[in-house]
């Protein structure tokens, strides 16, 4: 059990990364807000002892990865729809932005998270294997993959294809 | 694209009422946690108390009662572990450090030998712990001169506390009763426990020997050889052993008293 200092300043430190990761995963807020809380009451509840702030952003990343996964594929939320469905997730306001992240979404969820943690967090292919558990092989292929679809899905939508 | 990317995931940020949501949920999780805790800990705090207070109780509450008729009286009262958990009256004591806490043989072998007492001619010491406890106490007592152990119960021995005399000499008057109801209590508290167990004798007219009494204060030698003497006679008798042996003597007297001499070597 760790201290409320501690959890507040892990919820100052983690809080966007986490908020991120769902939104690249759930489709509504009430998922979101589920999962945010499940992942820092874990943190809150865990005994795992951090060798750096890399491993306890790792740490971070990994378990709300899981939930969102775990929640996803949970039988009772394969087979509802909730009401909140129909409503946007909040954030990413600029039209700009909007239109990419929609992009993103769109893309399996295969290459959303691989997108995101090499070109947000900054991962190498090694690091985000290690993460996602799986071969460094498999990540540069995802990442290669992932990058084409996103490129095609944006000249579809016919966003700025000269920046792209 | 990159930079477009990066951007666009930036302008993602946790929403200020998710943080408090949150934050809220992780402090309500830990005061839950942190109430168990407390909860846990005040219930092993009073099973503590309990037991301790329970295993203080039986330790400190006297099963048994060692009266030694000494002026005014030393009570011991001792637990079911035979210990002395109180000592009450011991103002003629010189000492007693070391009673408290004791075992209850050891407690009426400091008492007896306390320098205290030892110019008291004679001790009774009454007992309300059944045999096994007369017995060990006799046996403590057998090393000491003019010490009379017996043993009686709790009933007993307030009524011989409510007349004013020893347990032993309680007892004795309601022997000597039973023959000659006229002997009065002053009668029996003036009278040592030697006379007081001749007289029953006297009364019932058995002699010492077979009177059922036993008293600490015969003589016994031991050695190689015997020898020994017996003397009755008419308004006073003596006995007395002598040799190199083991002597007993022993005396009766229609006259009351006697008196004895032992000699051992």
């Amino acid at each position: 059990m760790r201290s409320e200092q501690e959890a507040d300043r892990a919820l100052r430190l983690y809080a966007d990364t986490v908020r991120r990761i769902c939104m690249i995963h759930l489709k509504n807020y009430a998922d979101t807000e589920d999962i945010f809380q499940t992942v820092f009451l874990k943190y809150l509840v865990s005994s795992t002892a951090f060798a750096s702030e890399e491993h306890e952003k790792a740490w971070f990343i990994r378990v709300t990865l899981n939930a969102c996964k775990d929640l996803l594929g949970s039988f009772f939320h394969s087979r509802t729809l909730p009401l909140s469905e129909v409503m946007l997730q909040p954030a990413a306001q600029e039209a700009e932005h909007q239109e990419v992240l929609e992009a993103v979404l769109s893309l399996p969820e295969k290459f959303r998270d691989v997108l995101y943690l090499h070109y947000y967090e900054g991962y190498t292919a090694p690091q985000m294997a290690k993460i996602l558990k799986k071969n460094v092989n498999t990540i540069y292929t995802l990442l290669g993959r992932a990058k084409d679809r996103l490129k095609a899905k944006l000249e579809e939508d016919g966003y700025g294809s000269q920046t792209v | 694209m990159d930079h477009k990317l990066y951007e666009t995931f930036d302008s993602i940020h946790a929403e200020s009422a998710l943080v408090a949501h949150t934050r809220a949920a992780m402090g309500a999780a830990g005061r839950v946690r942190n109430r168990g805790r407390m909860r846990v800990a005040a219930v092993a705090a009073c099973l503590a108390v309990l037991l301790v207070g329970s295993g203080g109780w039986v330790y400190m509450t006297p099963v048994s009662a060692i009266n030694i008729e000494t002026n005014p009286p030393i009570e011991l009262g001792v637990n079911r572990f035979d210990r002395v958990v109180s000592v009450s009256g011991g103002d003629t004591l010189q000492s007693e450090d070391g009673i408290k806490f004791s075992s209850y043989e050891d407690a009426v072998d400091q008492i007896l030998s306390d320098p205290g007492l030892a110019d008291v001619p004679e001790l009774s010491i009454a007992v309300t712990g059944g045999s096994e406890m007369l017995n060990s106490v006799e046996n403590c007592a057998s090393a000491h001169r003019n010490v009379y152990c017996c043993s009686g119960s709790e009933e007993e021995l307030a009524a011989a506390e409510a007349a004013g005399l020893p347990l032993g000499k309680y007892q004795m008057l309601l022997a000597l009763q039973a023959f000659d109801p006229s002997i009065t209590v002053q009668q029996v508290a003036g009278m040592t426990m030697r006379q007081l167990r001749d007289e029953l004798a006297l009364l019932s007219g058995e002699t010492d020997e077979n009177a059922g009494y036993q008293g600490q204060g015969n003589g016994y030698g031991t050695g190689d050889g015997s020898g020994n003497g017996y003397g009755t006679g008419d308004g006073s008798g003596n006995g007395y052993g002598t040799g190199d042996g083991s002597g007993y003597g022993y005396g009766t007297s229609n006259g009351g008293h006697h008196s004895e001499k032992h000699h051992s070597e």
